[in-house]
């Protein structure tokens, strides 16, 4: 068995070796004729502008940072996964425990705490892509979220523009139900 | 007959051809892959795709290859060199590492069985694929970062936040499978399979192929999931300053991955190298039905991706969280319960 593992390592190498290799040769055959616009950012043939590491939507790390959370407690999930057959028939591993029932309940328990993260996360609007700027903090645009009606940030613009002029006119009347 | 033939054969010889034959065999299927994207895509379009390069265009790879080793490399001014450089190399190594645990069948040459595998015997097969799969972000983000290119920083970002979102629901459908055999070894997956009753012909296992060849379309950043791409607006995504032999490793990353999903997908829910519904398959039918299945799905890759429209960013990201995530998560408590009830003793 560790023996296998020595192998990943060595096809590992084979792999370095391969590309480094592909590489090596490449540089030695290629030309190099470097011109200045040859070594300017690709923008569309205009003069590129400015530099591209500015700051990012801070969407995709909200993306990664849940990711982070979900990722960690699957992880825990691997044990759990292994060893259930074992612990219903009461063999290998768990043999002599007699934890059964209870793995699977512990199983259960688990998932279902993962899945509370996963609601509040809903919830919190953390999940939606197309979100508005409304009052103090980013919102979900729609509380149904269906995506045919959120299509640009124009529209999301035309809507706060609305809903602003709605909040400064005086109030309708509440229509009957 | 006391001496088999393979017995004076150094088992190091042994290992070698196996290196040879799976790598080649890689690398092979990663050039053959190029091609016929280009050649299926043409019949699609009825196009007659290339065709100048040796018979039916066969020798096309080739000449690509050694197109890409002749051709000048850029890197923008602008570039952070040394990350730019490392890059494609953090692409294409990890995407080709992780066959080495694929089962892919096994030989039978005079009493002796020699696994066709790298690392058959690995017990935490699964473990060491989804490490080196995860790592296959970096290559994208760094790619895309370091070029200093206002394209490729989207498609960075864009591609490493597709692939964590679907990681996710990836390996979630996986678990499905280490539940159904109880192993994370590959090769025990399969031998649980081997009498004719795949992992796919349960429900739960359905739903978790169903789910783990979405995922595995959307970690390759395939369409309908090109967002790392997605010509029309990002030009060429995370890899659009680069040229050459660095691009083209970035290409050969993308298709090994899509081979060793691919393989993935074969060996977890449709029984690796075994045929449905019997209870022993001959070895020498293994390895032709192991790479026949696994040629389903590399050709299911291409003829999505000139069939269905690509998915706007916020749909992909609503597909990943909201509906593939919580079915992910409750498929493998119906599976965890499943095998609790039905196993015997305890």
């Amino acid at each position: 068995m560790y023996f296998d593992y020595l192998n990943v390592l060595v096809f590992a190498s084979v792999g370095l070796v391969f590309v480094f290799a592909n590489l090596l040769i490449a540089s030695v055959l290629r030309p190099k004729r470097l011109t200045d616009e040859g070594l300017d950012t690709y923008e569309c043939g205009e003069e590129t502008i400015g530099s591209a590491w500015v700051q990012f939507d801070i969407r995709y790390y909200t993306v990664a940072l849940v990711y982070v959370v979900f990722a960690v407690e699957i992880a825990f999930l691997f044990p759990w996964a292994l060893v259930l057959k074992d612990a219903m028939a009461n063999t290998g591993a768990a043999a002599g425990l007699g934890i059964g029932y209870f793995a699977l309940a512990e199983g259960f328990a688990f998932v279902a705490i993962l899945f509370l993260g996963l609601v509040y996360v809903w919830c919190k609007g953390d999940l939606d892509w197309v979100l508005a700027y409304e009052g103090q903090r980013y919102q979900p645009k729609f509380a149904d979220s269906r995506l045919e009606r959120v299509s640009t940030v124009r529209d999301i613009e035309a809507e706060i523009e609305a809903r602003a002029k709605a909040a400064k006119a005086p109030a309708p009347e509440p229509s009957a139900t | 007959m006391d001496k088999s033939l393979l017995s004076d054969v150094p088992q190091v010889a042994i290992w070698i051809a196996r290196v040879v034959v799976i790598f080649g065999g890689l690398v092979t299927t990663a050039a053959l892959m190029s091609l016929a994207e280009r050649k299926v895509s043409a019949w699609m379009q009825y196009r007659y795709g290339p065709n100048r390069v040796g018979p039916f265009g066969l020798l096309q790879p080739l000449a690509d290859g050694l197109k890409f080793l002749f051709k000048e490399e850029l890197i923008p001014a602008g570039a952070n060199k040394l990350l730019f450089r490392l890059a494609p190399a953090m692409a294409a190594i990890p995407s080709m590492m992780t066959i080495a645990v694929i089962p892919i069948g096994t030989l039978v040459i005079d009493g002796d069985t020699i696994p066709l595998s790298i690392a058959p015997g690995v017990d935490l097969g699964i473990m060491y694929m989804l490490a080196l799969g995860g790592l296959a972000v970096y290559g994208a983000i760094l790619g895309g970062w370091a070029s200093n290119s206002k394209y490729s920083l989207m498609g960075g970002l864009r591609a490493s936040a597709q692939m964590i979102s679907y990681e996710l629901s990836l390996i979630l459908s996986i678990l499905v499978a280490v539940v159904l055999s109880g192993s994370l070894d590959l090769t025990k997956i399969v031998e649980a399979q081997s009498h004719g009753f795949w992992n796919v012909f349960t429900p739960f296992g359905f739903v978790a192929f169903v789910l783990f060849t979405i995922a595995s379309f959307a970690e390759t950043n395939r369409h309908p999931f090109d967002f790392a791409e997605c010509e029309p607006e990002l030009v060429g995504g995370f890899h659009t300053e680069y040229s050459a032999m660095r691009f083209a490793l970035f290409f050969l990353g993308e298709y090994c991955a899509m081979t060793v999903m691919a393989c993935l997908n074969v060996t977890l829910f449709l029984g690796g190298p075994s045929l449905p519904f019997l209870e022993n398959t001959p070895w020498w039918l293994g390895i032709p039905v192991f790479l026949l299945k696994a040629a389903f799905f590399l050709f299911l890759f291409i003829w999505v991706r000139w069939t269905l429209p690509r998915f706007r960013f916020d749909q992909l990201m609503r597909l990943g969280w909201k509906v593939a995530l919580p079915i992910a998560l409750a498929n493998l408590l119906v599976a965890g319960a499943w095998v609790a009830f039905t196993t015997k003793g305890g």
